[in-house]
């Protein structure tokens, strides 16, 4: 399944207000929660959404994990989808958070509700993260988990959250839960959505600017297919605090943090929806259940120094191969270079900016590439944690 | 507030102890006025540095606030106030905003309070008080804090607890010591009183024989008003 659009998302929405969900839309995200007091009012804010170019996901109490156990069930699903379907603004239909597998079945049953209702429509749910408990899961191991909900509740799109970023340092589940999602996303062929830290709470730390780079990018170079933040306005709970927008509704610098990202995303995220992820592999020290870089693909050396960067390679639909290099060193620039291992003559970067393919930009003019008889080298900067998405053709 | 560039001098709360009593027994309430540039050798207040300044002067009763600088000075070692020598909005305008919009909440509750005791936890500073559990707060646990107990006009007991660690979040338990069954918190987007407020609504509070224990997470230098009843 392919998503037409590259989504960038988040949890905790602002009040239905044109002026909030405009603010929303400046902030670069695409997808947005949305609940309503009646169809009247979501309409209006899907009517503001669409005059905004963005989408709304609608959120709707009686739609939950637990509503098969309700005789007319499925009238609900049939109002809630009629209700919004033809509206051009409508992303999909908020299901559930973090089921364990005992609600996996119910979930199965809703899903293909939604898909009989309105099959244009990605009816979402998303899924723990592989630090959760086995009472939380239902499984022993979080991979079974993933293909159990897979199998059982055939989602359109495999959404989970990993917030790694802790007062004390990362958690080593980041990556390796990347990869089991990855692993399970590519062989049910749906795209995969990662939900990761903006706002700290309990022992999460707050993230900085590179954090933030950091975990949008890393999931780019795995592959993912959508993103999204958690949260956008700070609720007024526990430790909760430094949100996107606070609790007075007033936007905080990390808003500008993640705009920034974002519009990047969007640049990126259209080619993104059209690659399939072929490998990802760390370069220097692997984390523990990653690929360490092996010289064995496309990429068939690394400078001395490029000892902490992630090599995600990428096919398009014609063929072509595609890598993202990402810094995962969130302190310093490096200095990237590579010996790529092929026979095609050309080198293109996607710009952030225009969102256009283009020549590597270096400063100066210098030349990025250099053509040999087996391969070409390219050679350029690389920002604390930043990525460069890059395609080869004839 | 004494943070420099190398160093902290450890008399801040001494000095807040010293006003705190003073001004409770001529019965006036005290202000304290904390550091929101740069200058000379005082380091750049970090967000944490400013919330600690705000929330342990309310633990210690403080009634009234002010901020050592709005403008910054055009002298040469002042810099990074709130507005900046050319009348911009700095960094720090927003972290100062936010601090003042929670006060702005808590602060119509706090100046009707009395404050009855404050002490620290694990560790007094020079010139503080450790927690000796004789009050209603009979042990605390979970972080670095100051505890700050309160009474109301009629007669009801307040508590504040601030987090004294600028670095790390606390999740800390609180034993009190109270014939009362509820406790509520003061809620600084609303200003009003709730349930405290645990994400996904799990319980903070739970009742026995002798009194009630009450958890929730503090961010670093933050700080909580509740009112027992």
């Amino acid at each position: 399944m392919k998503l037409e659009r590259f989504p960038i998302s988040f949890w905790v929405q602002p009040k239905n207000t044109y002026e909030a969900w405009k603010e929303v839309a400046e902030g670069g995200y695409t997808v947005a929660p949305f609940s309503a007091e009646s169809v009247e009012e979501g309409r209006q804010v899907l009517d503001w959404m669409a005059e905004l170019g963005i989408q709304g996901m609608v959120l709707n109490s009686k739609v939950n994990w637990s509503m098969t156990a309700k005789a007319g069930w499925k009238d609900v699903v049939a109002d809630i989808t009629a209700a919004y379907k033809d509206h051009p603004a409508l992303w999909g239909y908020f299901i559930t958070d973090e089921p364990g597998l005992d609600r996996f079945e119910a979930l199965g049953e809703i899903v293909a509700a939604f898909k009989v209702a309105d099959p244009a429509h990605i009816a979402y749910i998303n899924l723990f993260p592989n630090y959760a408990a086995a009472d939380q899961l239902g499984t022993i191991s979080y991979d079974r988990h993933l293909e159990t909900y897979l199998e059982i509740v055939k989602p359109e799109l495999l959404s989970y959250d990993n917030y790694s970023l802790m007062e004390d340092g990362d958690r080593p589940q980041y990556f390796p839960n990347l990869e089991s999602i990855r692993a399970a996303a590519l062989k049910a062929d749906v795209p995969f959505m990662n939900i990761f830290l903006a706002t700290p709470h309990f022992s999460y730390r707050d993230p900085s600017a590179a954090d933030m780079r950091w975990q949008a990018y890393t999931s780019l170079a795995y592959g993912a297919k959508a993103i999204a933040y958690f949260t956008y306005v700070t609720p007024d709970v526990e430790n909760y605090r430094n949100g996107p927008i606070s609790i007075y509704g007033i936007k905080t610098p990390k808003y500008d943090i993640i705009r920034q990202i974002n519009l990047e995303v969007q640049a990126l995220g259209k080619w993104l929806v059209g690659l399939k992820s072929t490998s990802v592999q760390h370069t220097g020290c692997a984390p523990a259940g990653t690929e360490a870089f092996c010289g064995c693909g496309l990429v068939a050396e690394v400078g001395n120094s490029n000892n902490n960067l992630l090599l995600g390679e990428f096919a398009d639909e014609e063929g072509n191969p595609w890598l993202m290099v990402v810094n995962k060193c969130r302190e310093r620039a490096v200095w990237v270079t590579l010996k790529l291992r092929t026979q095609l003559g050309s080198l293109h970067e996607v710009a952030r900016s225009t969102g256009e393919l283009r020549a590597i930009a270096r400063d100066q003019g210098v030349d990025a590439f250099k053509r040999y008889e087996d391969g070409m080298t390219v050679a350029f900067w690389l920002a604390p944690a930043d990525g460069r998405l890059m395609r080869l053709s004839k | 507030m004494p943070f420099f560039e190398t160093h902290e001098f450890p008399i801040y709360f001494e000095n807040l102890e010293i006003v705190r009593e003073e001004a409770l027994r001529a019965g006036i309430p005290f202000w304290q006025i904390i550091l929101s540039c740069a200058l000379f050798n005082y380091r750049d207040p970090t967000l944490a540095d400013l919330r600690y300044g705000v929330y342990t002067t309310l633990a210690y009763g403080g009634q009234a606030l002010a901020y050592y600088t709005y403008w910054t000075h055009d002298d040469a070692s002042f810099r990074e106030g709130p507005i900046d020598k050319y009348g911009a909005r700095t960094p720090m305008f927003k972290v100062i905003q936010q601090l003042n919009l929670e006060m702005q909440a808590l602060g119509p509750w706090l100046n009707k309070l009395t404050s009855t005791r404050v002490a620290h936890w694990p560790e007094a500073p020079i010139g503080a008080r450790l927690l000796d559990g004789e009050g209603i707060v009979a042990e605390v646990s979970g972080g670095s804090v100051v505890v700050g107990e309160f009474e109301s006009q009629d007669g009801e007991p307040w508590v504040m607890v601030a987090n004294t660690d600028r670095s790390a979040s606390a999740f800390i338990t609180l034993r009190l010591r109270t014939p009362y069954k509820q406790i509520a918190e003061v809620s600084r987007s609303s200003g009003q009183l709730r349930p405290i407020a645990r994400d996904q609504g799990v319980n903070a509070a739970f009742g026995y024989e002798d009194g009630m224990v009450v958890r929730f997470w503090l961010a670093p230098a933050d700080g909580r008003l509740m009112r027992l009843y």
